[in-house]
This record gives C-alpha cells, sequence and structure tokens, in this order.
C-alpha cells in the first residue's frame, strides 16, 4: 500500500513529464503528457489487480520508458524530436542506451531543473509561471490549482494553456549548463520557488493533505535545484528557511488533523 | 458457495494524478475487504484494451477496440458468493462506479454431472 500522505503520482507525474520532454523535445509537450497519462492508467490497472509493486516509482518510470521507447520508433518519421539529440534517437543502435541514460536518477534531477527554468520564461507573467510549475512539475490538476489560487478552473485553464504555448514554442528546453540567461533568469525561478512555498505555507487549498504536501514539493525542487553545480548562496539560505518552515507547516497540519 | 465472475467495463481517463492515486487506494481497499472475507477466488488480470478480433465462418479479423471506450471489458475477477444476490450486493462497493464504470455480474455455470 501506499501511504495516504505520500503523493506518489503527483511527484512522479512531474519527474516523467520533465524527463520526457526532454527526450520528445518541448514542441512535443502534449505527447509527453499523454505518455504521463498512459503510464498512471496502466499502474491502475494493473496493481488493483497484482497489488501495488514493491518499487512502484520504478516501475511508473519503467513503463513510461518503455512507452517512449514505442513512441519513438513509431513515430520517427512523422515527428521530429529533440533536437539537441538529433540522430541519437533515430538510429536503432543509440535509441535504446539514450533513453535508458536520460531515465537516470541524475538526469532526470537535471530535466526537472531544465523544466524548472524552461517554465520561468521571460515572456510569461509571475502567476503563470507559477501555475505552469505546479502543473507540469508538482502534478497538480486545473481544479487543484484553481482551488490554490481561489480562481475559477476557467480561468485558470486559460492561463495554462497559453503558458504552454509559450513553452512548446520556445524551440528547445532552457539550457541550465551553458546559457548566460542563467543569472537573468535566476530571480524568476527563485520567485516561483518562494511563492510555490508560501502558498503550501498558507495553503489556501481546502484539502489539509495538501498543505504538508506542497510545502514540502518545493523543498525538493529546491534540493535538485542545489545539485547544480551553480550554487548559490541566496538559493541556499531559501533553502534553509523553507525547510524549516515546511516542518513547521507540516506539525501543524497534523495537530490541525489531529483536533 | 457459488462462483461469479466481475468483468469490469469502462476505461478511465484524464484525470489528474492525485486523483488517480486515489482511486488506485480505493480499488485496494476494496479488493482487500473482499479478499479479508473471503470472497476473491482469483483477483483475476487487467486486460489490454486492444487486440483483434476474429469472426464468422470466412474467420475475418479485425482490429479492436471492439466496443465503445466505455463498453470495453478491463479485466475481470472471480468471486465467490453465497447466490447472484450477494454477488450483485458485493459489487457495489467497486471504485469503478464513480468514473461512470459498470460491472458485469455473471455467474459461472454449475457442471451438476
Amino acid at each position: 500500500m501506499i501511504h495516504p500522505s505520500d503523493h506518489l503520482f503527483r511527484r512522479e507525474a512531474g519527474r516523467m513529464v520533465a524527463t520526457l520532454t526532454r527526450i520528445f523535445g518541448v514542441h512535443n509537450l502534449a505527447l509527453a503528457e499523454d505518455v504521463v497519462q498512459d503510464a498512471f492508467c496502466r499502474a491502475l490497472e494493473v496493481w488493483k489487480f497484482r497489488g501495488v509493486p514493491e518499487n512502484p516509482s520504478a516501475w511508473l518510470m519503467a513503463t513510461a520508458k518503455n512507452r517512449a521507447l514505442d513512441v519513438l520508433r513509431r513515430e520517427r518519421t512523422a515527428r521530429t524530436f529533440a533536437p539537441e539529440l538529433g540522430q541519437l534517437l533515430d538510429s536503432e543502435w543509440t535509441v535504446a542506451p539514450v533513453v535508458e541514460e536520460l531515465f537516470g536518477a541524475n538526469a532526470i534531477k537535471d530535466d526537472q531543473l531544465r523544466m524548472m527554468f524552461s517554465c520561468c520564461h521571460p515572456r510569461l507573467p509571475e502567476e503563470a509561471q507559477v501555475a505552469l510549475v505546479l502543473h507540469i512539475l508538482c502534478g497538480f490538476s486545473v481544479n487543484e490549482i484553481a482551488n490554490a489560487f481561489v480562481s475559477s478552473d476557467a480561468a485558470i485553464e486559460k492561463r495554462i494553456s497559453r503558458a504552454k504555448k509559450v513553452l512548446a514554442g520556445s524551440k528547445s528546453l532552457f539550457d541550465v549548463s551553458g546559457a548566460d540567461d542563467f543569472s537573468g533568469r535566476l530571480p524568476a525561478v527563485q520567485r516561483a520557488l518562494y511563492l510555490l512555498f508560501n502558498e503550501g505555507y498558507h495553503g489556501a487549498s481546502p484539502s489539509p493533505l495538501c498543505v504538508p504536501s506542497s510545502a514540502r514539493r518545493p523543498c525538493v525542487l529546491q534540493r535538485c535545484f542545489l545539485s547544480t553545480r551553480r550554487r548559490q548562496r541566496r538559493q541556499r539560505a531559501l533553502l534553509l528557511r523553507s525547510c524549516a518552515c515546511t516542518r513547521r507547516a507540516c506539525q501543524r497540519a497534523s495537530t490541525r488533523r489531529a483536533t | 458457495m457459488s462462483q461469479f465472475v466481475y468483468l469490469y467495463r469502462g476505461a478511465e481517463r484524464g484525470r489528474s494524478p492525485e486523483k488517480m492515486q486515489e482511486m488506485m487506494q480505493k480499488w485496494m481497499t476494496w479488493m482487500k475487504q473482499l479478499t479479508d472475507k473471503g470472497h476473491i477466488k482469483d483477483p483475476g488480470q487487467p486486460l489490454e484494451h486492444t487486440g483483434k478480433l476474429v469472426k464468422g465462418k470466412q474467420k475475418t479479423v479485425t482490429d479492436g477496440p471492439f466496443a465503445e471506450a466505455k463498453d470495453i471489458v478491463g479485466g475481470y475477477t472471480l468471486i465467490e458468493a453465497r447466490d447472484l444476490d450477494q454477488a450483485v450486493e458485493l459489487s457495489k462497493g467497486c471504485p469503478i462506479f464513480e468514473v461512470e464504470g459498470a460491472v458485469e455480474v455473471r455467474p459461472v455455470m454449475k457442471m451438476n454431472m
């Protein structure tokens, strides 16, 4: 059984979509989302009959990986995939090892970071950046985000689909390692992390379970942020502060649940 | 005790990760309840939503899907219950009804030799 406080599907949604988008290319974001949905449907169908596997996260990742290989092989001629991976995905000699490598734990972390910076696109207003991060990287649905922002489903739907269009139109994912733009985008990323955390802490969402979970989420994202070589002092301070606050939020939520 | 087969009809799509996980937990809980009460003869298997249909004297082979998505059998379970009424009653706990799905309850034919 998965512990009720473990938001496994949400967490894995973000990891899967980040990696799949890296493989398919950012213009195929919708395809990546379809593959994630497929993996969840499969998990639901298989697990209800055979029980939850020992390592559910690895199970989901393996399912997404196999599905990604299917898609790459089948749609090779009809679509172009990540241009920076180029011919590696075209050749039967390289496609499996390349995909295998991209589904490695460290590669996934890099992809989450890449996606984080890509979501904080300078052409997007702040609230769209945060909504996009919540949706793509944290696995929140439109309805769940609307609840968190005390907004209507229709408004959030519009905001997200516009933001996705900008993201999908940005040719490639943000290059975290080389771009001069890194420090230019950093404040937006930090702001998004802070707002995400704030949302987790003050939790407008009606479900009390969401409070500690979404407060923990930026912590995970920030940890992956810190794992890059380009550590920044401000980021470290923000991480430490949010970890401390997260613990408080968790305690508060658990006492609230107990009473 | 008699045996019955539950055929689960209807596929779910387009739901948020959180909702999918909730749904999964509900299925596990329901299955566990039935197991604990000794009603599960065989938890069964999920079925792919694709396949082939072989039909008629000509043995014409066509591709699936065979029916509307909502009618496709997505899996089965072998149940033990006192009678059809009890098997029907037990099926009502299935979470599939929350997503407009259906459970077909079919008695396994008894051989009285």
